[in-house]
């Protein structure tokens, strides 16, 4: 091909691929600038020190997005990671560090719980939505027997972890959302599993009459979902240094954004983890821009909404010029 | 004349040499350079947060012009009071390095491995407006034992200390009610001539108090005073509506409920307390103070705001219709209430005057 130009380049991507990247480019495109002011107006966040301070807030954040990421590609959505992830901080703080057998039992039985919530979901055709709101209200009544008040302690450990300075000057924090974000990609887009996953999003009839067990695949899924949760907990856990059941009911809406930021659709078939990450940590750094922005205290909130939805508006545009 | 200058100089050099051998020790441990001030709060969706942000943007500006301080932020955390926006946002103020952080928290725990990272920086940490069991970290608030104090002492000598009374009790179970309840209570068994003549949950909020009033209204005997934390204003329309005599009450001070009281609703001698707004300026200077090496104790109590009705009428002229009263505090009434606070007299401490726009 000897034609050139940005229109052409765009069409002589595969359109699916086109479809599934760009969008998370444009996220990327966002991140780096976010970034790049922010290195501007604070030049100290360029070591590791720095970075390690910013990025650590967005762990949970990132691996939460997972979740909610595998659960959008089956076409569900997950209106209960939130009080899941604040579930976890509390068998973490109370449960881990003093009984670590048990602690491991509950978070096994948590990861078993979401398995079930799927069977419940294929079984009995009741809507995620449903299911899963009603599950928020278990994980958090479970969180306050575990830990009424927040607070207790986190194992050694995990303490360890959060003053972990690795080599070679990389951020502790880039690189368990890499491990985390690399292993999700593998699965989602590397084994069968993955495969049934995305097909049972985007067309559940053709999966079956393959001959695959919908209710395995949901169930398969929705314990993904749960062990991805379940790692949420534990970084965030690390970073609030205890538990909190109410710690981030924002997460549940929060990661559905990343995951729309990076690419994902609500009618599921599309796995995007890269572009998850890269929308978790888009929305996190929002934060400390508007920190370092030093804007009046009336109108950070409105700008922290306006450039998300300049983001998705993005989007729209490059999903309809590929179209 | 080029060797009487440099004699000059060199005189001049032994001089300060001299002047900074003998007395920079004491100088620079009396009088650091003003410091820099960041304030980070978990949220702005409420009056009293507001409030409290305007009086500290306003007492700020002020102190950086005095030459108390050299510079100040204000950061709200965006999202309905979330622990890990604030985190993030704390974050972003550990690279600037402050020299005091002020912290009006989302949550008294969850804070605690960043604010200790804080501390490890050598920056100053004043958490308010909450407890925190973090040791590294002071701690400026109002007592709700004296906010219960304050409210139930000037019903019950409104009301001539005899007659009946409504207790209206806040969120039952959480540490501040118990603290509240428990004052209520002394006072109350201390004037046995009061008798309690109902009680009804209000969450001191104004529209739940009219609710659970106008459900009971009509069993209750001539009602003298409702003993509460700042529901008066739904408590006296609930008595307008069932057409009754309005009893002493405790408002919220805020503008509209002191200007719903101004119209002379409400019997006389009804009072407005709430823990004051005004918190973000007193960890303000009570951190200066810190900052400058001063002994301060962990915990500094000051009192909440106060509005009798005497001064009511100089209070509604100070607030505005969307805020909450707040104390006027400055760097001397401060020293004086931390002084009260280290001679353990905080119950007979001067209340500040009241503010003047």
């Amino acid at each position: 091909m000897n034609v050139t130009g940005p229109a052409q380049t765009l069409s002589a991507l595969p359109k699916g691929l086109a479809l599934r990247a760009l969008p998370a480019l444009l996220t990327l495109v966002a991140m780096v600038i976010i970034l790049i002011i922010c290195g501007i107006i604070q030049p100290h966040i360029w070591s590791q020190s720095g970075l390690t301070l910013i990025m650590s807030p967005i762990v949970a954040l990132a691996i939460g997005s997972m979740a909610q990421m595998v659960m959008m590609s089956i076409g569900d959505i997950d209106l209960s990671i939130g009080f899941f992830i604040g579930m976890i901080t509390a068998m973490v703080a109370s449960l881990l560090g003093e009984t670590p057998i048990i602690g491991i039992l509950a978070l096994a039985g948590s990861v078993l719980a979401y398995a079930f919530l799927g069977a419940l979901v294929q079984l009995r055709s009741v809507p995620s939505l449903i299911a899963t709101l009603g599950a928020s209200f278990i994980w958090l009544g479970v969180g306050l027997f575990l830990l009424p008040s927040p607070g207790g302690r986190v194992p050694n450990w995990l303490f360890n972890y959060i003053q972990w300075e690795p080599p070679l000057s990389i951020p502790a924090p880039i690189i368990t959302m890499i491990i985390a974000t690399a292993i999700t990609w593998f699965v989602t887009k590397r084994t069968k599993v993955g495969v049934h996953f995305r097909s049972l999003g985007s067309n559940p009839v053709a999966l079956e009459r393959s001959g695959v067990s919908l209710l395995k695949t949901r169930m398969l899924a929705y314990a993904t979902v749960g062990i991805l949760g379940v790692l949420s907990g534990i970084t965030l856990s690390a970073e609030i240094g205890g538990g909190d059941v109410n710690a981030v009911p924002g997460y549940t809406l929060t990661t559905i954004t990343a995951v729309i930021l990076g690419g994902g659709m609500f009618t599921g078939g599309r796995a995007v983890p890269w572009g998850t990450l890269v929308g978790a940590v888009t929305l996190g750094l929002l934060t400390v821009l508007l920190t370092f922005l030093n804007l009046s205290s009336n109108l950070q909130p409105a700008v922290q909404g306006l450039i998300v939805i300049a983001v998705l508006a993005g989007r729209l545009v490059v999903d309809r010029m590929v179209r | 004349m080029g060797i009487g200058k440099f004699k000059c100089l060199a005189v001049i050099v032994a001089l300060t040499a001299m002047f900074a051998s003998t007395s920079s020790d004491t100088i620079a441990k009396e009088m650091k350079d003003a410091p820099s001030v960041a304030l980070s709060n978990a949220f702005l969706g409420n009056a009293w947060r507001r409030s409290m942000i305007t009086a500290f943007e306003e007492a700020a500006a002020k102190a950086e012009k005095d030459g108390i301080i050299s510079s100040w932020k204000v950061s709200n955390a965006p999202g309905e009071n979330s622990a890990t926006e604030q985190i993030a946002q704390l974050k972003a103020l550990l690279l600037e390095k402050p020299d005091i952080l002020l912290v009006n928290p989302a949550s008294a725990t969850t804070l605690n491995p960043t604010l200790q990272k804080a501390c490890d920086m050598g920056i100053v940490v004043v958490v308010f407006d909450s407890a925190t069991d973090l040791e590294c970290a002071y701690i400026v608030t109002n007592s709700f034992g004296d906010w219960a104090r304050l409210s139930t002492q000037a019903v019950i000598d409104a009301i001539g200390g005899k007659g009946n009374v409504i207790v209206a009790r806040g969120v039952q179970g959480s540490p501040p009610e118990i603290e509240m309840s428990a004052v209520q209570k002394k006072l109350l068994a201390a004037n046995p001539d009061v008798k309690v003549v109902g009680e009804i949950v209000s969450f001191c909020d104004s529209a739940k108090a009219q609710e659970a009033l106008l459900s009971t209204i009509a069993s209750l005997p001539k009602v003298d005073g409702v003993i509460g934390c700042g529901e008066g204003l739904g408590a006296v329309q609930a008595f307008q509506t069932a057409g009754r005599d309005a009893p002493v009450v405790a408002f919220a001070p805020s503008g509209r409920a002191l200007k719903f009281w101004g119209e002379g609703n409400g019997a006389p001698g009804s009072v407005a307390v709430m823990s004051d707004p005004g918190q973000g300026v007193a960890a303000l200077f009570t951190a200066v103070n810190i900052y400058q090496g001063k002994k301060i104790p962990r915990v500094t109590i000051f009192p909440p705001v106060v509005v009798s009705d005497d001064e009511r009428d100089k209070w509604i002229a100070a607030v505005g219709d969307d805020e909450i009263a707040s104390w006027q505090w400055t760097k001397e009434l401060v020293d004086a209430q931390i002084q009260a606070n280290i001679d353990g007299k905080v119950a007979d401490a001067a209340l500040p005057p009241v503010p003047v726009r």
